[in-house]
């Protein structure tokens, strides 16, 4: 069926993300600058996992049995985030062909995926927590390259570095502001939702 | 929360620990600079005879120091940074030497960028801190091969820079015996001892 063939177009265009974080001239692309790197390359593979779980009833169907509340995949996620924050896992992505693998074959899944389910599976407290934490990680991780005098990666200039810190900060600025919106105008109006019994 | 789940949880930690934990040498190099210096006190890597040109033109081989401590940091004449420093550092060291009359360790400062920094430059860069030739040599790889080979037996990590130069660490190598045995910080205070303890 061409219309359904069709449909698949996304699915596609998100493994071909992935291949091209193997093939070393698009790899280099996204490992040139430490922003392409951080701010593009590993959100986009982290989306692609995402992806596929909202797309896959069939992996759907297999995580509420595997893991019905999403704390084992909060807890792989959150951890491989951290794994995949720390400057010398960055550097070595871009020179040790191994780590690239391991990049690219995990974070969509170890990551992207295993944090969308959990999302999906929390509540709203739960969420809360995410969005938080997310947003105090954006700050630290920004201040930490702004501020540093020295080059904490051995492939990225310190240059390069603060300008991340920044971007890192401005995103951390942006989200708190539409968290503010949201706060003040989204659901948790108390006239909404908390009516008394 | 199921026992299952809590398992199934407490696993899943321990699955990222144990691989952050395998990473990072323990939770101790969080950076690829640390990592190097972890990974060196564990693997005591070979080195291979680097061949090198000193700042007089002359030809010297790694094994010409035989067993002494070798120090060897990278350097190159343009730089405006740590090179300096390093230079400071290691005139301070050689004094330190002269007043001890030690000969346990040796200096070698090799320059990344020997397409640039010819004999006279490299002597022009001894020039500026004043140190004797006999404790501290200061040299290029004498080929391509040498610099490509010195830089993938270190580990070390050399970028160009917006200026024409290079961002490249300022640790402080030490070869004894053919091998890499330990990467520290130039300012490291266990410099000093090192230039008079026995073994």
């Amino acid at each position: 069926m061409p219309a359904e063939r069709w449909r698949q177009w996304p699915l596609a265009l998100t493994l071909a993300f992935c291949v091209a974080g193997l093939i070393p001239v698009t790899a280099r692309l996204f490992e040139a600058s430490m922003q392409a790197h951080l701010l593009v390359q590993m959100p986009l593979l982290a989306f692609c996992g995402g992806y596929w779980v909202s797309r896959s009833e069939r992996l759907q169907a297999w995580l509420e049995r595997a893991d019905p509340s999403g704390g084992v995949a909060l807890v792989l996620g959150s951890g491989w985030l951290i794994y995949w924050m720390l400057p010398l896992n960055l550097d070595l992505a871009t020179f040790d062909p191994s780590v690239r693998l391991l990049k690219v074959l995990t974070v969509p899944v170890l990551l992207g995926a295993t944090l969308t389910w959990s999302w999906r599976q929390l509540g709203p407290v739960g969420r809360g927590v995410m969005l938080m934490e997310g947003w105090a990680i954006l700050v630290r991780l920004g201040w930490i390259y702004l501020i540093s005098p020295v080059q904490l990666c051995s492939n990225y200039l310190i240059g390069d570095q603060q300008r991340t810190g920044s971007l890192l900060l401005g995103l951390a600025l942006i989200s708190a502001a539409l968290a503010a919106i949201w706060g003040v105008f989204g659901p948790f109006r108390k006239t909404d939702r908390c009516q008394p019994e | 929360m199921s026992s299952r789940t809590a398992l199934s949880m407490a696993l899943a930690l321990c699955l990222v620990g144990g691989l952050l934990w395998q990473r990072t040498a323990g939770f101790s190099a969080f950076t690829y600079e640390t990592w190097r210096q972890s990974q060196v006190v564990r693997q005591r890597p070979p080195v291979s005879d680097w061949r090198l040109q000193d700042d007089q033109g002359k030809v010297v081989r790694l094994s010409d120091w035989g067993e002494q401590v070798l120090l060897v940091s990278f350097i190159f004449t343009r730089c405006t940074s740590v090179c300096g420093a390093l230079g400071v550092r290691y005139r301070q060291l050689q004094r330190a030497m002269e007043a001890t009359g030690s000969k346990r360790v040796r200096l070698l400062s090799v320059s990344i960028d020997p397409a640039h920094d010819t004999p006279e430059r490299l002597a022009e860069y001894r020039s500026r801190f004043g140190g004797a030739r006999t404790s501290w040599t200061i040299a290029r790889p004498a080929d391509e091969q040498t610099l490509s080979t010195l830089i993938s037996e270190t580990g070390l990590r050399v970028i160009p820079d917006r200026t024409g130069g290079f961002a490249h660490s300022d640790s402080l190598h030490w070869i004894r015996d053919g091998r890499l045995v330990r990467i520290s910080a130039w300012t490291d205070p266990a410099l000093e001892g090192l230039l008079t303890d026995a073994g």
